[in-house]
């Protein structure tokens, strides 16, 4: 593995997910909590079309993603019909800490096999940005093996919830209030 | 004796999807045939989603849940309905109104403890939810009526009609 053993090495979690396998992804290692199975997502009717719904970990509800739809910055459809089926055929998942307005938010998304830990220098050679990703959730673009790897930064991520970015939400639906504390603990 | 800390869910089902209502907000629970039972369609109402029910003593307006959370509310599908389905009347604070349901489900109580907040990502989108339970392992989400009509007014204001009914 490239990098392995070098001095201020990044580490860094590379995935590829369902609806942009042809992408090779990663996540600052210390953004990823845990790889797992979750339960299929309970859907959530009127949230943006990449919002597949809550799940269940370790006794607290947590995001589910399509994290390709956020990516590609898909137009929302508010409704209603497609986030009732079940879009998780069996996928790990990877399970992730966002910092959201001074809190800690988790996220999940399904991931394809072969997902992997590197650690790499932290001069590497940079790529040019990939056309059909969010460049506001990218935190850089290197070359690693010879490929392109798309570093992510999640924590912009309550832009898209928000409607601020990506595919938007209808604004007209501010929630009455907001829950004080959303943290890991 | 009851014990007050709990709260009551009524647990139904639309569409193949199992949401909850707050008894807190529950009038009434009726049981109709479908279609006879939306008997007076809104003056401009294109689709089912909204038409006036016959309740008894009051004739309310009414939401057919399997039309907003089954079908496509922009393009006026909606999933067959079920033969027999049930209309709850809610009290919501613009009066109250009527959720058409396929099925319901013995109510439900839960320790506040037990339920479960939406994250907080979730809550940013403005989704007519308000929480969510746990029944048989099975979360259910727990409609915000009162955000629900207002979602629907945004989406499809020309299925929200003020009718004098009593004429």
């Amino acid at each position: 593995m490239p990098g392995n053993g070098h001095a201020g090495a990044l580490q860094l979690f590379q995935f590829a997910v369902p609806g942009m396998p042809y992408i090779a992804l990663a996540l600052p290692l210390p953004q990823v909590l845990e790889v797992g199975q979750l339960p299929p997502p309970t859907a959530l009717p009127f949230t943006p079309c990449f919002v597949q719904g809550v799940s269940r970990w370790r006794d607290r509800l947590i995001t589910v993603i399509d994290l390709a739809a956020l990516l590609r910055g898909q137009p929302s459809t508010m409704d209603s019909a497609r986030h009732l089926a079940p879009r998780d055929s069996g996928h790990r998942h990877v399970i992730v800490q966002a910092v959201v307005e001074r809190h800690i938010e988790l996220l999940t998304w399904p991931i394809l096999f072969g997902a992997k830990t590197l650690a790499v220098p932290p001069e590497l050679e940079q790529a040019s940005p990939l056309d059909d990703v969010a460049s506001w959730l990218v935190f850089s673009t290197v070359v690693v093996e010879g490929q392109p790897l798309t570093v992510l930064n999640v924590d912009p991520v309550v832009e898209a919830f928000s409607g601020q970015r990506g595919p938007v939400p209808q604004p007209d639906l501010a929630p009455d209030h907001v829950p004080d504390t959303n943290t890991t603990g | 004796m009851s014990d007050t800390r709990l709260r009551r869910y009524l647990p139904v089902q639309v569409a193949g999807q199992n949401f909850a209502i707050s008894m807190h907000v529950v009038l009434a629970v009726q049981q109709t045939a479908h279609p006879e039972m939306a008997s007076t369609p809104t003056p401009s109402a294109a689709a089912s989603a909204i038409s006036s029910a016959d309740t008894g003593s009051d004739t309310v307006p009414t939401v057919d849940l399997g039309f907003l959370f089954g079908g496509d509310v922009q393009q006026d599908t909606s999933p067959p309905a079920a033969p027999q389905r049930y209309a709850i009347v809610v009290a919501t604070p613009s009066g109250s109104c009527a959720l058409l349901v396929d099925t319901i489900h013995a109510i439900h109580s839960v320790e506040p403890e037990a339920l479960y907040d939406l994250p907080y990502l979730v809550t940013l989108t403005g989704c007519p939810f308000e929480t969510l339970i746990s029944v048989d392992d099975t979360l259910l989400p727990v409609v915000d009526v009162a955000r629900l009509v207002d979602r629907l007014r945004a989406v499809r204001p020309d299925l929200v009609v003020e009718v004098n009914y009593a004429g």
